[in-house]
């Protein structure tokens, strides 16, 4: 029984991971077809990609649009989860939440067709445009990692920190913030990985020439994909793993830099008073607190 | 209270309204001009007057259906098997392999799977023999357009599911075992009940994400299976002409309401109610 539901567990996995295995193989063929399994192995591919400067320029604006719009969606989630957490009557609350969510629950293509519409009214085509919008569409995700972190967090954290002597805004750095942060991480990653991915904002919002890795494969599509285009997907792959990385080092380092500085405060406070090995202990405790 | 909350309501209104109210009222507003800016019906009385638009509408709602109900069965599927890991190291990586949709771009999602659907002679074929299908079942049909959406929506059914199905662990499920029920009526009487929200909300991002699919669709499908995203994509990057595409954005946005608001009151109760 335990075989059968491993087995079928695998099963499933597999057929998730599959069309990247066929995407990764097919980067080393020759020639201009996708053809699989490969006949032959070679690099053409990867130096074409990086040989060419249109395909290097649109790597980064790839990274830098999407970059972008995943800083202005974890700035937008959670000011728009504050707020809504600040509203008092729990019917508008939930309306609220519900509009705010609404770019994950309608359609992108009616949003690219919307968002073309205004921007081209207001002549802001191009890449602040297509940041903004991919933010928009990115925002759902944050909400959502925010309100799950707001969930598992204990209010009596902010009462202890207050009671001990710590102002409001120390409270929230100290405190709520970096309990929050690995949430909002995995967010904004999530939003990045919508952002570059999605073809049609560039192509509906950016400027004429505002090429993207997304757009410029989707275009190819109409003449023909070429092993520089497979090679381009598998670029924003590396660019998502790439960053949620060093997201992911960046969190832990930081968590470890936060609780040294504590276990450093600790220490100073206790030294003179206290018995060396009870401050042992508690900076002991501290530094646990923090890593866990 | 009023007065307290007016700050955030300001903040609230100025940001959902341009990033979310003005587009959806502009693309409204579109619908109904044409290209000297006067108001017209003529967007509209061209989507009626073509009958194709009727017939795309209708196979993108039956193949979503299709789609979603499937993504759905094999996403609990997936997130009971998932819950049941009991090495989280493990568990962790299988949540991040469920997640790799994500990050494969819809243009080369599209190629990987016709590559592989069109290998008569590889895993596809050989499993389709076996199943007593002709080789070609998968090939260029509008089952291949489903296995497409299946593939894409797969993430959005299962995550949720899975967070639902973690969540409703603990005491309760230790209650149901210990008063004598079987693993199997644990799951069909308490654990699925509790997560059914979550579930839910699942079915409906991905019904959203199978009727605005594009690439996808015509790519597996082949030309006679487009989908009506197609058509927006169509008409306002080929054809130029934003009046219909906007006409069209506003029949998919419409006739959707009833999902999207299902889904819309589904999400903000399953994320406030706590």
């Amino acid at each position: 029984m335990k075989a059968v539901r491993f087995g079928v567990l695998l099963a499933l996995l597999a057929f998730l991971v599959l069309p990247v295995a066929v995407v990764l193989l097919c980067s080393f063929n020759p020639g201009y077809a996708l053809t699989f399994p490969p006949h032959a192995f070679t690099l053409a591919g990867y130096r074409s990609f990086f040989g060419n400067p249109t395909w290097r320029q649109a790597l980064a604006a790839s990274a830098a649009q999407g970059g972008g719009a995943a800083i202005l969606s974890v700035l937008l989630g959670s000011t728009i989860a504050a707020a809504i957490g600040l509203v008092r009557r729990a019917p508008l609350r939930r309306l609220l939440l519900a509009v705010a969510m609404s770019p994950m629950i309608v359609p992108v293509i009616v949003f690219a067709t919307a968002d073309s519409d205004l921007v081209s009214k207001l002549r802001f085509e191009g890449a602040l445009a297509v940041i903004a919008a991919q933010a928009v569409l990115g925002t759902p995700y944050v909400l959502l990692m925010v309100l799950a972190a707001s969930q598992r967090f204990d209010p009596t954290l902010v009462d202890a920190g207050r009671v001990h002597g710590d102002s409001g805004l120390g409270v929230h750095w100290r405190i709520r913030w970096p309990l929050i942060l690995p949430y909002l991480g995995v967010g904004g990653l999530l939003s990045m990985a919508v952002a570059v991915t999605d073809p049609l904002m560039p192509l509906f919002v950016g400027a004429p020439d505002g090429e993207t890795l997304a757009r410029k494969t989707a275009e190819d599509l109409q003449n023909g994909i070429s092993s520089t285009d497979v090679v381009a997907s598998l670029m924003m792959i590396g660019l998502l793993v790439l960053l949620a990385g060093a997201a992911a080092a960046g969190t832990v380092g930081w968590r470890r830099m936060g609780s040294r500085r504590l276990a450093r405060e600790v220490r100073a406070a206790l030294a003179p008073t206290a018995d060396r090995a009870v401050a042992g202990d508690l900076t002991e405790a501290a530094d646990g607190s923090r890593t866990m | 209270m009023a007065a307290r909350s007016g700050a955030p309501l300001r903040v609230l209104a100025a940001l959902l309204g341009c990033g979310i109210a003005a587009p959806l009222v502009l693309l409204a507003r579109t619908s109904f001009r044409d290209d000297s800016a006067s108001w017209t019906l003529a967007n509209y009385r061209l989507l009626t007057a073509t009958p194709t638009y009727l017939h795309v509408l209708v196979r993108t709602y039956l193949i979503s259906l299709v789609a979603t109900l499937a993504a759905t069965v094999l996403g609990v599927l997936l997130a009971v098997l998932l819950a049941r890991l009991a090495n989280r190291y493990l568990r962790a990586t299988a949540l991040c392999l469920v997640a790799v949709p994500a990050v494969l771009n819809l243009v080369m999602t599209a190629l990987a799977w016709l590559v592989l659907l069109q290998d008569r002679r590889g895993l596809v074929g050989h499993g389709l023999r076996l199943l007593g299908l002709p080789p070609s079942w998968l090939y260029l049909t509008p089952q291949a357009t489903v296995l497409g959406l299946i593939y894409l929506c797969l993430p959005v059914t299962t995550l949720p599911s899975y967070v639902g199905i973690s969540r409703a662990r603990g005491t309760l499920t230790d209650a149901a075992a210990t008063l004598g029920a079987g693993r199997a009526t644990i799951l069909r009487t308490v654990s699925l009940p509790l997560a059914a929200g979550p579930i839910a909300v699942g079915a409906v991002i991905s019904f959203t994400v199978c009727v605005g699919a594009y690439v996808l669709p015509e790519t597996l499908g082949g030309p006679q299976n487009t989908l009506i995203a197609f058509f927006v994509q169509d008409a306002a990057v080929t054809q130029f002409n934003t009046g219909l595409a906007s006409a069209l954005g506003m029949l998919v946005l419409v006739t959707a309401l009833p999902a999207l608001v299902l889904g819309i009151g589904g999400l903000g109760r399953v994320s406030s109610a706590r």
